[in-house]
């Protein structure tokens, strides 16, 4: 009964204590921050937060969600100008929403550490939060390029999310994902890099950083093959020369690295399916011998766009497809005395590729 | 010393009482003089009339009886028909038969009283129960008069063993209760502790079943409760089976069940009267509707007062645009519209049926539509309240509802005080707390809670009913057997 009494008496006390630094506000009290954007320019950090007015809102903007708008704050730290930021802010700002975080180009040179440290010590952000970069420009432009081009940029951001999805298994740009990346000493961080156009966004590529530094960017093709190695693709198109479409509807990728008298030896092993979406030719493609002379092309094909990776790493010596990793897991005892000169050898490792295809039948109107 | 029968006594003691008669009858052919005792409007008194008086004045027989006692064995012998007749010579006794509807002979030179049981008085008809509706299944149910509600458990529980034991409680009211078990499923530990309690019962009427129930419950603080009502007989059978005990009281028109477990009160008649899959969906839904009801709004005020970050993107927004006008606080919305919905309901509850709707849609409807218009309300906790309302309405047992409905507010307050925290602390207290109900010697939450797994066949989940093959062990240490398998062997 006395331990009732206590546990009744500590409780409150407990939960005014716990909730102490807890923030309560309203939802409607707070400025809902969607987009973050980070900057480097002229020596100093800022932050751009876009949020939504909402409905009859401070702005007195109109029904529904609202229109978008943007609050700036500087300082030489990116901390220092969210700090900034939310005291130029009319009303409190909350980052819990942030669906993306758009590194400026500058920024990104500077250091994605200076850019990230100050939201991962921060518990209300979401962790599947995505990153991108901003190729050749500063975040803060390329909003207010969307906002001028009166695109609702959180959902045009969301739009892209999707359609990676459509493309890849999983987004590897994930806030949590990219901070696990760079706690990787040895591997390169790859950020996916937006464009801004008239009609939109559009994603290209992977950003490439060395030592936590934006150094360079990927074509749409290292990318693919980037994203076959990691074995997240879900679907690709792939265009024969004998006016053949195909379209791979599944994929698998493993890698097995061996070490052998100092020669580190990468075996980049891909089974996939493929469909027939477009015959232009005349011929009968779906004999056994034109189907065997696909499959083989197809094969050539896909194994150009996992080579165009391979060789980046190779000619740049920078860790692109995180093989650090690999060749730790799978050789434990070796890795030891790899992993001082690992930067060295990137250049020196052999790959080896064995790719194995299928094309199966597609669905077909009419008669043919 | 008990005090002696004697007309003149009971004729003072009930001197200031209109209904009670005490008449006196000299029979002609003999001239013995005996007593009619008996309250008007509780007895057939044409049947006294006709099959006994009027028989009796013209039985030629009786010319032979010279004395009362002579008198009094040939009534209890073949002079006036009747299936309960009885000789009493207790007093109290005597009292007690005569308040509760029968009528007695009183034999002054005797001390002594025959008494007949010839109760009729204005009752119910058997309808079907407003609580427990079902489509597919019986339709009738319990009604105000014991003896009536006995009987359509014996109808239906055809066993020998099937014991209804006879209880009285109320020094004044002197109700009757009946204690119903099957003598060789029933755990006799949980039946003698059940009659123990009963008979230690000392209040003055059992008038309202609160005056019972609290008697019976273990953990009289408890907002859950720990026993379980039906209107349905075929509920109550069915539970009588798995060896649980049931109690009918007179005057109230459901039967208790004991020992009762938080699962026993999720369930519906429905569940079994309906494919397993369906009956397993709907029990589903149920729980579904339980978690909804309790957690929806604290939920709502956690994540619109402190961590918004609980709800995706789009529907941030929109509570927000929701919000912008409204000039109350998201914790102050809830918990007013949560009382203005009590409100509702009680005075729902106390109106005519026919005001009741149409207050129900000008309170509903018009009010709360107006008071979105208004800027008082957001549009989305008009949605929240109302969702978690009419969840906690899915709920089987009225008690379980309500008790809900108090625990919703509850940690609405906790949420509003503390956000998710505090509403991870309530949980956890809820829980604590459920864990903590013991009933009769088993667990509250059994058997969900259960290391056997033959207990688990019907609870989130509707298993076949060839999978009931055992009785709750918890409940029925013995004769655990419900039905064997294809082979004839016991599973």
């Amino acid at each position: 009964m006395m331990l009732k009494k206590l546990i009744f008496l500590i409780l409150p006390i407990l939960l005014c204590g716990c909730t102490h630094d807890m923030n309560r506000e309203e939802i409607d009290e707070i400025d809902l921050v969607l987009v973050l954007g980070i900057d480097y320019d002229q020596n100093e950090f800022s932050v751009s937060a876009l949020y939504s007015t909402g409905s009859g809102g401070a702005s007195g903007a109109g029904v529904g969600t609202g229109k978008e708008e943007l609050v700036k704050g500087e300082g030489k730290t990116a901390y220092e100008a969210l700090e900034n930021l939310k005291l130029n802010n009319k009303k409190n700002i909350t980052l819990a929403q942030a669906g993306s975080f758009l590194i400026g180009e500058a920024a990104a040179k500077k250091g994605i550490d200076q850019s990230l440290d100050f939201l991962k010590r921060d518990e209300t952000i979401k962790m599947e939060a995505l990153v991108y970069i901003i190729k050749e420009k500063k975040a803060e432009d390329f909003i207010k390029e969307g906002i001028k081009n009166k695109q609702t940029i959180h959902e045009d951001l969301k739009a892209i999310e999707q359609k990676q999805l459509k493309l890849l298994t999983r987004n590897d740009n994930t806030f949590v994902n990219i901070l696990n990346d760079m706690e990787q000493n040895y591997s390169s961080v790859l950020i996916p890099y937006l464009l801004a156009e008239k009609a939109g966004f559009r994603m290209e590529g992977y950003a490439v950083f060395d030592q936590l530094k934006l150094v360079d960017y990927l074509d749409r093709e290292t990318s693919d093959g980037v994203n076959f190695i990691r074995n997240i693709m879900r679907s690709y198109p792939i265009y024969l020369k004998d006016e053949v479409s195909l379209a791979v509807s599944y994929t698998n990728t493993k890698l097995k690295a061996s070490v052998n008298n100092d020669t580190i030896l990468v075996t980049i092993k891909v089974d996939f399916e493929t469909m027939m979406k477009e015959i232009l030719t005349k011929e009968n493609v779906f004999s056994g011998e034109e189907l065997l002379q696909l499959t083989e092309a197809q094969n050539e094909y896909i194994v150009n766009i996992l080579n165009k990776p391979v060789q980046y790493s190779l000619n740049k010596g920078l860790d692109i497809l995180n093989l650090a990793r690999l060749v730790e897991n799978q050789n434990v005892s070796d890795w030891s005395t790899i992993e001082g000169d690992w930067n060295n050898r990137i250049g020196g490792i052999q790959f080896k590729y064995q790719v194995r295809s299928q094309i199966t039948k597609s669905f077909i109107l009419g008669n043919k | 010393m008990e005090q002696k029968i004697n007309s003149n006594s009971i004729k003072e003691l009930f001197a200031q009482s209109g209904d009670v008669l005490v008449r006196p009858i000299k029979l002609n052919q003999t001239g013995i003089t005996f007593s009619i005792f008996c309250v008007d409007g509780l007895i057939n008194s044409d049947l006294v009339d006709q099959a006994i008086l009027q028989a009796l004045y013209s039985d030629p027989y009786l010319i032979k009886c010279t004395t009362q006692r002579q008198f009094m064995d040939y009534l209890l012998g073949a002079g006036a028909y009747h299936v309960f007749t009885k000789e009493e010579a207790e007093y109290s006794k005597l009292i007690k038969y005569v308040l509760s509807g029968m009528v007695a002979f009183l034999f002054d030179e005797e001390e002594k009283a025959i008494v007949y049981d010839i109760r009729m008085f204005e009752k119910r008809s058997i309808s079907e129960p407003s609580e427990e509706a079902v489509i597919k299944g019986s339709k009738d149910s319990f009604v105000e008069v014991m003896r009536i509600n006995t009987a359509l458990i014996r109808r239906r529980v055809r066993s020998e063993h099937l014991v209804v034991e006879s209880l009285s409680v109320g020094k004044l009211s002197k109700t009757d209760l009946s204690l119903i078990y099957i003598s060789d499923i029933a755990n006799m530990d949980t039946v003698n502790k059940i009659r123990d309690l009963i008979t230690d019962i000392d209040i003055d009427n059992l008038s309202t079943p609160a005056f019972i129930e609290e008697f019976l419950v273990e953990n009289k603080k408890s907002l859950f409760p720990q026993i379980m009502f039906s209107q349905r007989p075929d509920r109550i059978a069915a539970n009588l089976t798995d060896g649980r005990i049931a109690l009918a009281v007179d005057g109230f028109p459901f039967v208790y069940l004991l020992p009762c477990q938080l699962p026993m009160l999720m369930q519906s008649p429905e569940d079994y009267a309906n494919h397993f899959y369906v009956g397993s969906a709907l029990r589903m839904l149920r729980y579904i509707a339980m978690v909804i009801t309790l957690f929806l709004p604290a939920f709502y005020i956690a994540a619109t007062t402190y961590q918004n970050q609980m709800l995706p993107v789009q529907l941030a927004l929109s509570t927000q645009a929701a919000k912008q006008n409204v000039p109350f606080s998201s914790s102050s919305e809830v918990l007013g519209l949560l009382l203005a919905f009590e409100i509702l309901i009680e005075a729902g509850l106390r109106l005519p049926k026919t005001i009741g709707t149409a207050m129900s849609i000008l309170g509903g409807i018009v009010v709360g539509q107006a008071a979105v218009s208004a800027n008082i309300l957001s549009p989305l906790v008009v949605v929240i309240v109302s969702l978690a309302g009419i969840a906690g309405f899915i709920v089987p047992n009225q008690d379980l509802s309500s008790g809900i409905r108090v625990v919703r507010f509850i940690l609405a307050v906790v949420a509003a005080t503390g956000g998710f925290f505090g509403l991870a602390i309530g949980l956890i207290i809820l829980l604590t707390h459920l864990c903590s109900l013991d009933n009769y010697g088993v667990a509250y939450l059994s058997p969900f809670v259960d290391i056997d797994e033959s207990n688990h066949k019907d609870t989130l989940f509707r298993f076949p009913i060839s999978y009931f093959t055992k009785r709750p062990q918890k409940i029925v240490p013995k004769n655990r057997i419900k039905q064997t398998n294809e082979e004839g062997k016991e599973v």
